[in-house]
């Protein structure tokens, strides 16, 4: 059969059938985006109680629901001030960020619980879990101080629980920068801070391309190491568990 | 081609791409929308393959997240070979005792318990405090409390930090000071809260049974005196630590409330209506010592019967006793002393109950209120008062559900001895002067013609008709048994946790699920068949495309 080309009209008539398509499927986007939030407008509340912040997330769901309807996956969420000092301890095996500000030491988190935005159930009735410059810093100054001491512990046979740099069998052991080893172990922690399975080893899917969070990984221990003035390894696992510390993914669930 | 129809080609080329990617783009949100089955199927399955195990890890930590308020640990991650969303898993992780994170922030957020020492008891009369808090750092340990020194000592002051002396006849010696103060020396006493001696001003050791004419050394006029003091262990007092384990005691007990009937086959809305409540040592101390010099805001006679009180020590701070308590018309958590306490009117419990387990806020309709000098704002009844109505009409009959329960205190007003009109309070509104008892409970002014007749009133009645005084006599359990049957209950409750989870207000297509789970909530009163409903669905299990830029699921991977 021979094929005819189309005709003038025949490209305007597709052209115009065409956007008569996209103009209704945009208006059907468009109402279904709008219609639940129309269709169920709930008051947002106010009531006697002085303690307006605090309402729960049942009480916000009608202020939430006249914005634009977001997709229908979980919403993505800061750890609240308590999962965050559970979380430093689960993955460093134990750690909590302590400091000694002259009268014996004190678990920080903790004491900076409030001015964080935990609830106290008086004047904070509601953990506000969006993103926070505040909690932005003190998380970065948490990072450094517990990742100093798992640093040091993890390197010393005699502390280590081996939770952050797995070096058995390893020539140079703890101290080497051997690329498989280093992957190794980034691999892991990623595992273990994110729940992220790398394209590698651990996944076993047998993926030939680098996996990119690995490869990012890699290149700052690897910058690391290369300008440490005394302790390449050292520096560089502590980059390595800062930057994992301090990362969104960590932060956000 | 000429050029006009090359152009005209590439405009449909372009119109034609832009079609297909946006059926893509449907066809890729409606797959999400159909992976709710499937997901349901795959959570009974085994994890196979790379992608399936990534999606599995990542939904690990939302799960061990949200319900122990911590990650999974490596090994639980490298381990991992079923879905963890599947029944058994789910199981696993609501029953290990970490699990105890959700379900206490859960209730915290609703119940808010929150209390202070002063909420408790009476701090200038009943909290004993070391001598370096009048003193300073040179003040001693000696521990004394304020009204004790104020009446006795003449100023809030403590003892001397000396071993008291006693005189040939038996009398305490107190030395003339330069200050003008007279003040003893301390003694030793192993207290209520500790193993070890502790040092105690001689007067607030004494152990008196009554006090000047013979008013209770238990009551707080007794203690206030400074002539009974703090008892033979000094039971009848707190320090500071000793009010610390309380206010944390009263705490847990609405975690208590709610593991109990978050358990398997329990029935959860009886943490809303049952009689009983959970006591431990120092709750079973506070209401045998503590609670009968509570005044303001006002305690004074306990839930329980001393009689039905655990003997529990006060050191068992982690046994805890179910106990039932005196009146009918106690209601699980919502007549607890940590909620009643909280909420300090009936209006602010109605109204908490209202938002937080029925998710019927309060609004008014309007944003302007009359002037305070029209006619319609002199209206005595908020019921009807201009301004007023759009949330009393509703507030008045829910707050009805707790007016036994006074005021600024968590005291339940027995009919028998509050009952609902004393003439002696009728009469001294003219003759005067009102009693406190009257001042405090019973209408004994009239500001306007309409008081008139509620003088002699038990204030919880006044303005109320039929319907309300049913509501009154019935308590906050019948509100609940009526939200349960209605659906608004289950509803609410089923939406919170909703939101919790997902972290957002549901969509239209979600509310119809979710209206499903609430009716089955409502059916089989179960908080765990609920949640566990709840992480199962599409909305929980699909990974937002936020967190690594795709989303993750079983189905999608």
């Amino acid at each position: 059969m021979k094929r005819r080309s189309l005709t003038v009209k025949e490209m305007n008539a597709l052209c115009l059938l065409t956007l008569c398509l996209l103009t209704l499927c945009a208006l059907g986007c468009e109402e279904a985006r709008r219609s639940p939030v129309l269709g169920h407008q709930e008051p947002s509340a106010q009531a006697g109680e002085p303690h307006t912040a605090g309402q729960t997330a049942g009480e916000t769901a009608g202020a939430m629901s006249t914005t634009e309807l977001p997709p229908a996956t979980r919403a993505p969420r800061r750890l609240t001030v308590a999962q965050l000092a559970r979380s430093i301890e689960v993955v460093t095996g134990g750690l909590r960020w302590v400091e000694d500000l002259g009268q014996g030491p004190v678990d920080m988190l903790t004491l900076l619980a409030p001015t964080l935005g935990a609830p106290d159930y008086r004047s904070v009735t509601h953990e506000s879990l969006e993103p926070s410059l505040l909690l932005s810093k003190f998380a970065q100054d948490g990072a450094q101080r517990v990742c100093e001491r798992w640093v040091a512990q993890d390197r010393d046979p005699n502390l280590s629980l081996g939770s952050l740099v797995h070096s058995e069998g390893v020539e140079g052991g703890w101290e080497s920068l051997e690329p498989s080893h280093v992957t190794a172990n980034l691999e892991r922690l990623l595992l273990t801070f994110f729940a992220y399975s790398p394209r590698g080893t651990l996944s076993g899917d047998g993926s030939a391309a680098p996996d990119p969070r690995v490869q990012a990984l890699r290149e700052l221990f690897e910058l690391v190491a290369a300008t440490a003035p005394s302790d390449p390894a050292g520096d560089a696992w502590l980059a390595v568990c800062v930057a994992l510390m301090t990362d969104p993914e960590f932060l956000m669930y | 081609m000429s050029h006009y129809h090359a152009l005209r080609a590439l405009r449909f080329a372009l119109s034609l791409l832009l079609l297909m990617s946006m059926s893509a783009a449907w066809l890729v949100g409606a797959s999400l929308q159909r992976s709710a089955p499937r997901l349901a199927q795959l959570s009974a399955q085994p994890i196979e393959g790379p992608s399936e195990l990534r999606a599995a890890r990542r939904l690990l930590r939302r799960l061990t997240l949200d319900l122990w308020g911590e990650p999974p640990s490596l090994e639980a991650l490298q381990s991992l070979e079923r879905w963890p969303s599947s029944e058994q898993q789910l199981d696993a992780l609501l029953s290990d005792e970490r699990a105890s994170y959700w379900l206490t922030r859960f209730h915290e957020d609703i119940f808010w318990p929150a209390l202070e020492i002063g909420d408790l008891i009476n701090p200038a009369a009943s909290l004993l405090l070391p001598a370096t808090f009048y003193e300073g750092p040179l003040g001693g340990e000696q521990l004394f409390t304020l009204f004790t020194g104020l009446s006795r000592r003449g100023g809030l002051v403590p003892c001397l930090d000396e071993p008291a002396a006693w005189d040939e006849e038996g009398a305490l010696i107190m030395e003339e000071q330069a200050d003008g103060t007279r003040r003893e020396g301390y003694v030793w006493v192993t207290p209520y809260w500790s193993e070890e001696p502790v040092k105690v001003c001689a007067l607030e050791s004494l152990a008196e049974e009554s006090g000047p004419a013979g008013v209770s050394c238990e009551s707080f006029e007794g203690l206030s005196s400074g002539r009974c003091g703090c008892g033979a262990t000094l039971e009848r007092c707190a320090s500071i630590d000793s009010a610390l384990e309380l206010l944390s005691s009263f705490r847990d007990q609405v975690a208590r409330y709610a593991a109990e009937h978050a358990a398997e086959g329990a029935d959860y809305f009886a943490l809303l209506t049952r009689a009983e409540e959970p006591v431990n040592g120092p709750i079973a101390h506070y209401y045998r010592h503590l609670a009968s010099s509570a005044i303001d805001p006002i305690v004074l006679v306990a839930p329980i019967n001393r009689a039905e009180l655990p003997s529990l020590d006060f050191k068992d701070r982690d046994v805890w006793r179910w106990t039932s308590r005196a009146a009918p018309v106690h209601s699980g958590l919502l007549t607890s002393t940590p909620f009643l306490l909280r909420f300090q009117t009936a209006r602010a419990r109605a109204n908490r109950v209202s938002q937080a387990l029925l998710c019927e806020p309060f609004i008014a309709t309007s944003g302007v209120l009359p002037s305070p000098e029209d006619d319609c704002s002199q209206e005595p009844n908020l019921r009807r008062r201009c301004g007023c109505a759009d949330c009393h009409a509703r507030l008045e009959p829910l707050s009805a559900h707790w007016a036994r329960f006074s005021d600024a205190g968590a005291l339940y007003l027995d009919p028998e001895r509050f009952p609902s009109y004393l003439a002696s309070c009728a009469a001294c509104a003219d003759d005067g002067p009102c009693p406190d008892l009257c001042k405090r409970f019973y209408v004994s002014e009239a500001p306007s013609e309409a008081h008139r007749d509620y003088l002699g009133v038990l204030k919880a009645y006044e303005w109320r008709g039929a319907d309300e005084i049913e509501r009154l006599e019935a308590g906050p359990s019948a509100l609940i048994e009526e939200a349960i049957s209605r659906g608004a209950l289950p509803r609410c409750l089923t939406q919170q946790l909703f939101e919790r989870l997902v972290g957002r207000a549901p969509h239209a297509e979600e509310r119809e699920r979710l209206r499903g789970y609430a009716q089955e909530f409502a059916s089989d009163a179960s908080l765990r068949a609920l949640i566990k409903r709840l992480l199962n669905d599409t909305s929980y299990q699909v990974e937002s495309p936020a967190l690594w830029g795709a989303p993750s699921t079983g189905a999608q991977p």
